[in-house]
């Protein structure tokens, strides 16, 4: 990889963790015959979690059980659900197939992806318990006009969702393509109709014990193939490396940083889109309200980034093992001598290598319950947006009762799951990799300074939420689309009107600067007002004082 | 919550301690967080060569791959620091404003 623009276009999608760009897989993607271990390990793990998904049906009586799974997840567990969220299939076979052909570098991505969440613990967590009670629109319109509002975070969190869940459908349609030999649409409607299914009947609790079967699962399978690795090298890392070294077409090179981030813009917009991105992603917000206060909110931020960073050292130790026991391996290789399904099926291969058929069976397997546990909850955040913020607090000012809006939050998510659905299908050939960054993006720049500024500073107004959130939501969309992964990728014109691929460093201060000027010069009556509220505000997002009783409601 | 009862609240001088020293370690722990990462990126951007450095002669590992690992470590370790803070600091002084209030 000598070619810059190549360089950048990688990074695009390597950083925001869809490595299922269209042509990820598409090399050697011809169905192969059906994997009857994966699919009997699959259809068990389906069979267990509808089973969970009727018990939750059973529990889920109130629009607090449907949101918020009742608030009566532990910290420990809403941990594991969180760090489930974010080891997607993307970040564990992405990251894996990056330190495979990249080494060193593919550590930047993880590290990247998990500095994230210590700010979310110091700056967010525990007031967001404090504040709130389904969705992060609850907390940035407290003390603000809830239309507009609701209206702005409901609009930024679809954009947020659906880029993702796109990213999510369209890889599931590959992989599930290669490992399991089933056709592409299939695949995307499966996936579509089971989270339809969980989400629905289930609500939060359903999806929150789904994620953490498969965080289980996922965290078991990663650490089996880690420890075999290590144990083939008598647990010693210098000869680990040592070995991969000796056979890696890199050599020494994979030790140290690449090509892939070489100018300090790109370097430091993709660190504030990763750092401040994780902080405004609605599907993992969400997750905040389900515990029981901020004590337990606190202590699931310290669980989830204790597993997502393991998990990420184990990926990288999965990544060198790749290199030592796949990469000379013909078994693995096509005539080309590529990794047969792209460099993303690294680990999938080293399974196979460690395990045998069954092994490859069991990760298959885990990689398809990923994606199912990831996409479930984002349409339920993107569905929440829609029955909560934009249909019973914007549409109808908050005057309808609660079974009317859990019916809202169910039509919702069965529209959410066959667009998803349609979505998966229209782009199935269309080169995705941008949208796991806009995704990020625009959580970092829109999501992140409203919720922000409303929790920590006095002089926001509405009228500065407003335009700074949609300052910040259109920047960061304008910028992708006039930059090469879409001007050059989708559209095919020659060359870029905007140089660089990731907005943060741009879309970030334009949001915070509107979110200023807006508020400072709106002299409103009710921005005055508005102003005023921010004491009580303030001292219960400190004390969470008023946040017990509003949660019984 | 009432105006009323958040204004006693806000003139307890628990509270004000509590806010003065949890936004304290909370912010310092995020610009720590900050700074170790943006360090390592820029780094990465300007000064690629350092980091392919090895961390002992004959060693096959790079400082880059030391640092890195150490920066996955940092992160926990900095969220256990907080959390722990928070359990027996901050608790102790929020049970004692919410008695005081309530």
């Amino acid at each position: 990889m000598n070619n810059p623009l190549l360089i950048l276009a990688g990074l695009a999608a390597l950083m925001t963790g869809v490595f299922f760009s269209a042509g990820a897989f598409a090399a050697d993607a011809a169905p192969k015959s059906i994997n009857v271990p994966a699919v009997t390990m699959f259809i068990a793990f389906v069979a267990l979690t509808l089973f969970i998904t009727y018990w939750a049906a059973q529990r889920t009586r109130t629009a607090k059980d449907f949101y918020a799974a009742g608030g009566n997840i532990t910290g420990f567990q809403n941990g594991l659900a969180l760090a489930g969220d974010y080891m997607s299939a993307a970040s564990f076979l992405g990251i894996a197939g990056l330190v495979y052909a990249n080494g060193f570098d593919g550590l930047i991505y993880s590290i990247g992806f998990l500095v994230g969440w210590p700010i979310m613990l110091f700056m967010l967590a525990e007031k967001l318990r404090n504040l709130g009670k389904y969705t992060f629109a609850d907390v940035a319109s407290y003390r603000l006009s809830q239309i507009p509002i609701r209206t702005v975070a409901a609009v930024s969190s679809l954009v947020v969702v659906l880029m993702y869940l796109i990213a999510q459908m369209v890889g599931a349609g590959k992989l599930i393509e290669v490992l399991f030999g089933l056709p592409y649409t299939y695949a995307v409607v499966i996936v579509g109709v089971l989270m339809i299914i969980y989400v629905t009947f289930g609500g939060m609790l359903a999806t929150t014990w789904v994620q953490i079967i498969k965080a289980i699962l996922l965290l078991s399978g990663a650490t089996f193939m880690a420890l075999a690795v290590m144990y083939s090298f008598g647990f010693d890392f210098n000869a680990m490396f040592t070995k991969a070294i000796e056979i890696s077409p890199k050599h020494d090179a994979i030790m140290a940083p690449g090509s892939l981030i070489h100018d300090p813009i790109t370097a430091i917009s993709l660190g504030l889109a990763l750092m401040f991105g994780v902080a405004g992603l609605p599907h993992i917000l969400m997750r905040f309200f389900t515990v029981t206060n901020a004590k337990e909110a606190r202590r699931s931020v310290f669980v989830a980034t204790g597993f997502i960073g393991y998990f990420y050292v184990l990926t990288f130790i999965i990544g060198f093992g790749a290199i030592i026991m796949v990469s000379t391996n013909p078994a693995y290789l096509d005539a080309a001598h590529k990794l047969i399904g792209g460099n993303n099926m690294a680990a999938i291969h080293l399974s196979q290598a460690i395990g045998g058929n069954l092994f490859l069976g069991f990760i298959s397997a885990v990689a398809f319950a990923t994606i199912l546990a990831v996409v479930s909850g984002l349409t339920l955040a993107g569905a929440s947006a829609v029955s909560h913020d934009l249909y019973a607090s914007a549409f109808r000012h908050g005057r309808v009762d609660e079974k009317t809006e859990m019916r809202a939050s169910r039509y919702a998510t069965i529209a959410l799951g066959i667009v998803a659905i349609f979505l998966g299908i229209a782009f199935e050939n269309q080169n995705i990799a941008f949208m796991v960054g806009l995704a990020f993006a625009v959580a970092a720049s829109a999501n992140f300074p409203i919720l922000f500024l409303a929790i920590y500073w006095k002089n926001l107004t509405t009228r500065g939420a407003v335009a700074g959130g949609l300052g910040g939501l259109l920047t960061a969309v304008t910028l992708v689309v006039l930059s090469k992964t879409v001007w050059v990728d989708v559209f095919h014109f020659t060359a870029p009107i905007v140089p660089y691929k990731d907005p943060a460093i741009f879309s970030m201060p334009v949001a915070f600067f509107m979110a200023w000027f807006f508020s400072v010069t709106d002299k409103s009556a009710r921005a005055i007002q508005e102003r005023a509220l921010f004491h009580a505000q303030y001292v219960r997002s400190e004390t969470g004082i008023g946040a017990e009783e509003a949660a019984k409601h | 919550m009432k105006s009323d009862l958040a204004e006693r609240i806000a003139n307890n001088p628990d509270f004000q301690e509590l806010v003065r020293r949890r936004t304290g370690y909370g912010w310092m722990m995020a610009a720590l967080m900050i700074v170790v990462y943006f360090a390592f990126i820029l780094t990465i951007a300007y000064f690629p060569s350092l980091l392919a450095i090895k961390i002992a002669a004959g060693s096959p590992i790079s400082l880059g791959i030391l640092l890195g690992f150490l920066i996955l470590v940092f992160a926990f370790v900095l969220t256990g620091l907080y959390v722990h803070k928070a359990n027996t600091q901050f608790d102790e002084l929020t049970d004692k404003i919410k008695e005081s209030a309530l």
